[in-house]
């Protein structure tokens, strides 16, 4: 399980840390505070799993030369590359045309930082070249971890799980100013510039985005990340294959969480099979006794939403294990849902998260979702010492973050405090119209 | 700049009501704890998620029971404090510190992570006799004035002198009582109480409180809650 992240200029964070980090974290805060951005890095940093070497050669023969490391494996959990589905969130549909990296002979890739987009007013980068070599396969086995042309665009960073040792130009000072030891953490290096903090840049390793976790990573192959994009896509088919032989029972699970969620769809089976119209991918079907069956994106935003989610909810919960953990991103439940769909949603996803290794992150603005969670931690459906929420406050490109426990959530719910707005803590709107009522003389 | 207010009751919200017009610029929230054994958990629990994330600027306000010292409710106070800390991981060895001019109100300052507290502890009783010295004694004290009684007196439309009604409930019904073989009363709500049936309020001791503090002008509100404003004011 992840507890400690710490950051270099990724996205909006110039610098920033967050720890105490649990099975289940709730992640509140304003538009821009690093809630998404946490995200993002947490999903780049448990996809990468694809072994590879990293070597500098100019530091060889010292030890930092040549490092076990790892990059973004080709597809994540629900069948997409992680990096190109990263860059589709921020409108960047194309692939990737400038990575500044070719395959090498021994089809690994030769990253060029030197190659990155020039600005006078930028510090050098820290080093000019490195490569990711593929690790040699065992004897009379085929060479699965060679690169391709086609990884080029899917390829920005590299991580170094608990390195022996690391030299200093890849070593941010804050970092080094932490006391953090190389050994202590997964380091991670991006380099696709528009991922990189941009402004202030005074010291080489300015130029990439760095960060570590602390802690133990999730199964690569087991990593979640639920937001709208997925919620109005297609299931991938890899995806919908895998899951249809690998968990028993994959439709019928579905159908039952569904009608926990949808009461109307008690009686309803459900397939999923091809998307319509010779679409690419799979969607959900639901079919009443003696009738046609409709497609779920027939239906409501709500129940698309909720459908998608349960269909990798279900999967990703009946393949872990202690061997192979897993982790569930999820951005903004409360999205399309009616608060009474919402409360049960939440109910069926808690279910199935129960004594199950898969650790949690949960962004949202929705002050139901942060009660609906309190309450379910006041009546220990939500273990308290396994889940926090954590108010996250970017200022001037550091990340800040304040953590709730269950008392504290439940005090400040119940005086009328808002956990999302530290700055002015004013009464929750439906609070301040309730107390004007109560105040207008007119009325009373 | 916002002041929590951290109260053993719902009187002190009232009373903060009426203070807060001499602070303009600065916005109160008042938390009744409904108790003095529950304001420590609900410092930690309420201020916990605030200390080093933004200026903090909490005023508690306490009573103090018979038995109880000074000395004793401010360590009670620091032990909470040390609680929030430590949780957050801050250590400081800062100390509680005499508020300038009052002898009741102490201030504990870091400026370090920006984070201000004062305790006022209500320490004069209204009349002799009584055996905890607490809020509502403030509110006595100010509704024992002849003015106020009479204003009050006038808002219950009852043609009364306020002299009058002070002698009857601080003197005639308690020796009447007395004299019946009741116990002597004992608190200041109990006259709180006796006063507000003798108007005939119908009413709790805090919407007395809020009566009382309506029917005051400024300046004798400001002498009879001198030590709260300026408890208020170090912070």
């Amino acid at each position: 399980m992840i507890e400690r992240i710490m950051i270099h200029r990724f996205r909006g964070i110039r610098q920033g840390h967050i720890d105490r980090l649990r099975k289940v974290n709730l992640l509140i805060g304003p538009n821009n505070s690093g809630k998404t951005a946490l995200l993002e890095l947490l999903y780049l940093s448990a996809t990468c799993g694809r072994p590879a070497i990293f070597i500098r050669d100019d530091l060889l023969p010292d030890e930092t030369g040549t490092l076990p490391a790892r990059t973004a494996l080709a597809h994540d959990f629900s069948g997409h590359p992680p990096f190109q589905r990263l860059r589709q969130r921020h409108g960047k549909r194309g692939e990737w045309q400038d990575n500044p990296a070719t395959l090498t002979r021994e089809r690994g890739i030769a990253v060029r930082l030197d190659l990155l987009k020039k600005d006078v007013r930028a510090p050098d980068v820290p080093w000019a070249e490195f490569r990711l070599e593929p690790p040699l396969p065992e004897w009379g086995e085929k060479d699965i971890y060679a690169f391709e042309q086609a990884d080029l665009a899917q390829i920005a960073l590299f991580s170094l799980p608990q390195p022996k040792a690391l030299d200093a130009s890849m070593i941010p000072a804050t970092f080094a100013e932490s006391g953090i030891q190389p050994g202590d953490a997964h380091w991670y290096y991006l380099w696709e510039p528009d991922w990189v903090y941009r402004w202030k840049l005074q010291h080489p390793l300015d130029r990439l985005a760095v960060w570590t976790t602390h802690g133990s990573m999730p199964d690569p192959a087991r990593v979640m990340f639920y937001d709208t994009v997925a919620a109005s896509s297609h299931l991938t088919t890899s995806f919908a294959q895998w899951a249809y032989n690998t968990v028993p029972d994959w439709h019928e699970h579905i159908a039952e969480r569904m009608a926990e969620i949808f009461p109307s769809l008690k009686e309803a089976t459900i397939e999923v099979t091809d998307a319509p119209d010779n679409q690419h991918g799979r969607t959900g079907y639901v079919r009443f006794r003696g009738q046609t069956p409709l497609g779920i994106d027939q239906f409501g935003d709500g129940a698309r939403h909720a459908f998608k989610l349960i269909a990798h909810l279900v999967a990703l919960a009946a393949t872990v294990d202690e061997s192979h953990p897993g982790m569930m991103l999820w951005e903004e439940p409360e999205v399309f849902q009616n608060p009474a769909t919402l409360g049960r949603l939440l109910d069926v996803v808690v279910h199935l998260l129960k004594d199950k290794p898969i650790q949690v992150f949960i962004t949202t603005q929705s002050l139901e979702v942060i009660a609906h969670l309190t309450r379910m931690l006041q009546h220990d459906i939500l273990p308290p010492e396994q889940t926090l929420a954590f108010r996250l406050n970017l200022r001037d490109g550091v990340l800040r973050s304040s953590w709730f426990n269950r008392e504290n959530l439940a005090s400040w719910l119940e005086s009328g405090l808002d956990p999302r707005v530290l700055e002015d803590i004013d009464a929750p709107l439906q609070f301040q119209l309730r107390e004007e009522v109560h105040e207008d003389p007119s009325l009373c | 700049m916002k002041i929590l207010v951290f109260a053993e009751g719902k009187t002190e919200e009232k009373v903060i009501e009426r203070l807060k017009q001499f602070f303009p610029g600065f916005a109160f929230q008042t938390f009744d704890c409904k108790g003095k054994d529950k304001i420590n958990s609900e410092i930690v629990t309420k201020l916990g998620p605030l200390v080093g994330q933004q200026p903090v600027r909490a005023l508690i306000l306490r009573d103090k029971d018979s038995g109880e010292t000074i000395a004793r409710i401010i360590q009670s106070v620091d032990n909470g404090l040390k609680g929030i800390l430590k949780q957050r991981g801050i250590n400081t060895s800062l100390q509680f510190q005499r508020v300038t001019g009052v002898w009741n109100a102490f201030v504990w300052d870091a400026p370090s992570i920006d984070f201000r507290l004062v305790i006022h502890i209500a320490s004069r009783r209204s009349l002799s006799g009584l055996t905890k010295c607490t809020i509502d004694d403030l509110v006595l004290r100010l509704a024992l004035n002849q003015n106020v009684a009479a204003n009050l007196a006038q808002r219950q439309s009852l043609n009364v002198r306020g002299q009058v009604i002070i002698q009857k409930v601080t003197q005639e019904i308690p020796a009447l009582l007395q004299r019946n073989g009741f116990p002597p009363l004992s608190e200041a709500k109990d006259y709180v109480r006796l006063y507000a049936a003798v108007l005939r309020m119908h009413t709790s001791p805090p919407v007395f409180a809020a009566n009382v503090l309506a029917s005051a002008n400024n300046n004798l509100v400001q002498q009879n809650f001198a030590s709260i404003i300026a408890a208020i004011r170090a912070l």
